[in-house]
């Protein structure tokens, strides 16, 4: 008896959980799919007619509206970011994992720190040095933002990958002759694959979503991204939720696929920079 | 042999330390660039009379020092300042208890427990942008859902504008913070869960403990660590995050939403006023210091391991 009811009650504990988590989701989409009629009307229609659902809104908004132009933008933005996150985190987090004595500690306070800043403090003062150095309103001034938001953790995280790889097997390279450098790109460089995937996985996803770097340096309209873009069918007079919902799943649908894809990678890596 | 056998390992001890020297430079020069010298700039910038066009049209700056006299009986400052205590209290508040109530269930035995979790942690995926629209259309006072839900169960008699509402508002922008948040603590708390060796449970029921005891003296201990590191992360990110708020209020109503980090943005790019905003800059970067000095010797222990 007891059995029985703990069973229903983590049966409902579980429904609802996934309620919660799902039903946001569910309304997004189901929006996105629907004609702006079936929106407006009230009382809100919780389960979709399958005849009324369509890819209407979505092309519509990609005909009519710069929303590729946005996708284009997001995407050189995030990869541009991860090449760069890459680039840093991979070099700092082997330093950081190899090195001993007060310079990498040092630095390594300060990446832990800056990890911790709030990034609306840097949104100003780069906003400023970006207008100096003519690099406002490009995708540039938004990958630099981002790179110095991202950098951090994802150094961290490469750090604790490191951490899992045996010196040992470095120095039995050097002994075959390597050299540090060919100890670094053929042994721990390919043992660290994981590691750097995580870390790429994790600069995507950060400047995909970014919202606030775009939002300040960008001048907005057409030459903007999907997550800023969203945001422009909101207005006084009117409020475009097909159209925002639409543009809302273009956003979501390519980090969502990375995240389904490659979440093992990114959980664990989670999970390493903090054990 | 051994004389000639230590200069070249002194050689390669030092090609080892300039490689690794090489290896750091460029995170060096991020950390310095764009976040030491921004942090610089916001401290100097808040010592002059600048407004947004001064600076776009590249105009000397005034020194002075009336924007930290203005910040101390600025009445909005001092709000926003509570209204980020509600924020990030509520948010983290509310994501950690989701979190560990979502971990505690997914940590049972149960069909198709792989697709549950997955699909449990999905808000993760959502842009924080994008959660913050759909939340915001779920609140509309017109043709929005809750409204709907709330009407039919005959909780309320008339429909609420709640993100015009001034309770409300604050009440919506934490619910759609936490529900982007509380992924994050069901990942930790998950792992953390399946790392405790199962006997320690086993043995407890032995000796009659209630299920309640159990999750007080054994599994809660357990997760102390995480729960404080995670905690500690999610409320740096619950006071320097904007765009929940900037999507779904920008703030308002009124001010009713308006953290320090809101405020920080518009005063900067909606009434344009650089000095004054750089001035609030940097008391939220001095808190997020006197905050970091608490847990950073934690934090550096787990980062040097």
């Amino acid at each position: 008896m007891r059995r029985m009811a703990g069973r229903a009650g983590l049966a409902m504990g579980i429904t609802l959980l996934l309620s919660t988590a799902l039903f946001p989701i569910y309304w997004m989409l189901i929006t996105a799919l629907r004609p702006k009629s079936v929106t407006m009307v009230w009382p809100p229609r919780l389960l979709p007619d399958p005849s009324a659902l369509s890819l209407a809104t979505i092309t519509t908004v990609v005909r009519d509206t710069p929303a590729l132009g946005w996708a284009w933008n997001s995407l050189v933005i995030a990869v541009l970011t991860t090449l760069a996150v890459v680039f840093v985190a991979t070099l700092a987090g082997y330093a950081l994992s190899r090195a001993q004595g007060g310079a990498a500690r040092g630095l390594g306070t300060v990446i832990l720190v800056a990890k911790m800043l709030p990034s609306t403090l840097l949104v100003v003062p780069l906003y400023v040095m970006f207008h100096r150095a003519g690099l406002l309103g490009g995708p540039f001034a938004v990958v630099l933002a981002n790179l110095a938001f991202a950098a951090p953790f994802a150094t961290w995280m490469m750090k604790g990958f490191f951490d899992s790889i045996p010196p040992t097997i470095e120095e039995a390279a050097l002994l075959d002759g390597c050299g540090h450098l060919g100890a670094l790109r053929r042994v721990a460089l390919p043992l660290a694959t994981p590691g750097i995937a995580a870390v790429a996985l994790y600069a995507f996803i950060v400047a995909w979503n970014d919202f606030l770097f775009a939002r300040a340096f960008l001048p907005g309209g057409a030459a903007t991204t999907l997550t800023v873009g969203a945001t422009q069918f909101l207005s006084e007079t009117e409020m475009e939720w097909n159209r925002v919902m639409a543009v809302s799943l273009l956003a979501t649908l390519p980090v969502a696929a990375l995240f389904l894809w490659l979440q093992r990678h990114f959980v664990s890596g989670l999970t390493q920079g903090h054990n | 042999m051994a004389e000639q056998a230590r200069p070249r390992r002194g050689g390669l001890q030092a090609q080892k330390a300039r490689l690794l020297a090489l290896c750091a430079l460029p995170a060096a020069l991020t950390v310095l660039v764009l976040v030491a010298w921004p942090i610089w700039l916001t401290i100097e910038l808040s010592l002059h009379r600048v407004r947004l066009f001064d600076i776009l049209r590249d105009r000397p700056l005034a020194f002075t020092t009336a924007n930290y006299e203005r910040l101390a009986g600025d009445v909005r400052f001092w709000e926003s300042l509570a209204n980020t205590g509600i924020f990030v209290v509520g948010s983290v508040g509310l994501a950690i208890l989701w979190g560990l109530a979502s971990a505690l269930l997914l940590d049972r035995r149960f069909p198709c427990r792989a697709v549950v979790r997955l699909a449990v942690i999905l808000p993760w995926a959502v842009p924080a942008t994008i959660g913050s629209l759909v939340w915001m259309f779920l609140a509309d006072g017109h043709i929005g859902l809750f409204n709907h839900m709330l009407l039919s169960l005959g909780v309320i008699a008339e429909p609420i504008a709640f993100l015009v509402h001034h309770q409300f508002a604050m009440l919506m922008v934490i619910l759609a913070q936490a529900w982007h948040a509380y992924p994050f603590f069901t990942v930790m708390l998950l792992a953390a869960l399946q790392a405790l060796p199962g006997e320690l449970h086993d043995a407890a029921r032995v000796d009659g403990a209630t299920s309640l005891q159990r999750f007080w003296h054994i599994t809660l201990p357990a997760l102390r660590n995480t729960l404080v590191v995670t905690g500690f992360l999610a409320v740096l990110a619950a006071i320097r995050d904007v765009e929940t708020i900037l999507v779904m209020t920008g703030g308002g109503p009124g001010r009713a939403t308006e953290t320090l980090a809101v405020r920080i943005w518009n005063e900067s790019f909606r009434f344009y006023d650089v000095g004054f905003g750089a001035a609030q800059g940097v008391v939220a970067f001095a808190l997020s210091l006197l905050l970091m000095g608490f847990a950073l010797r934690r934090l550096m222990r787990s980062f040097w391991g």
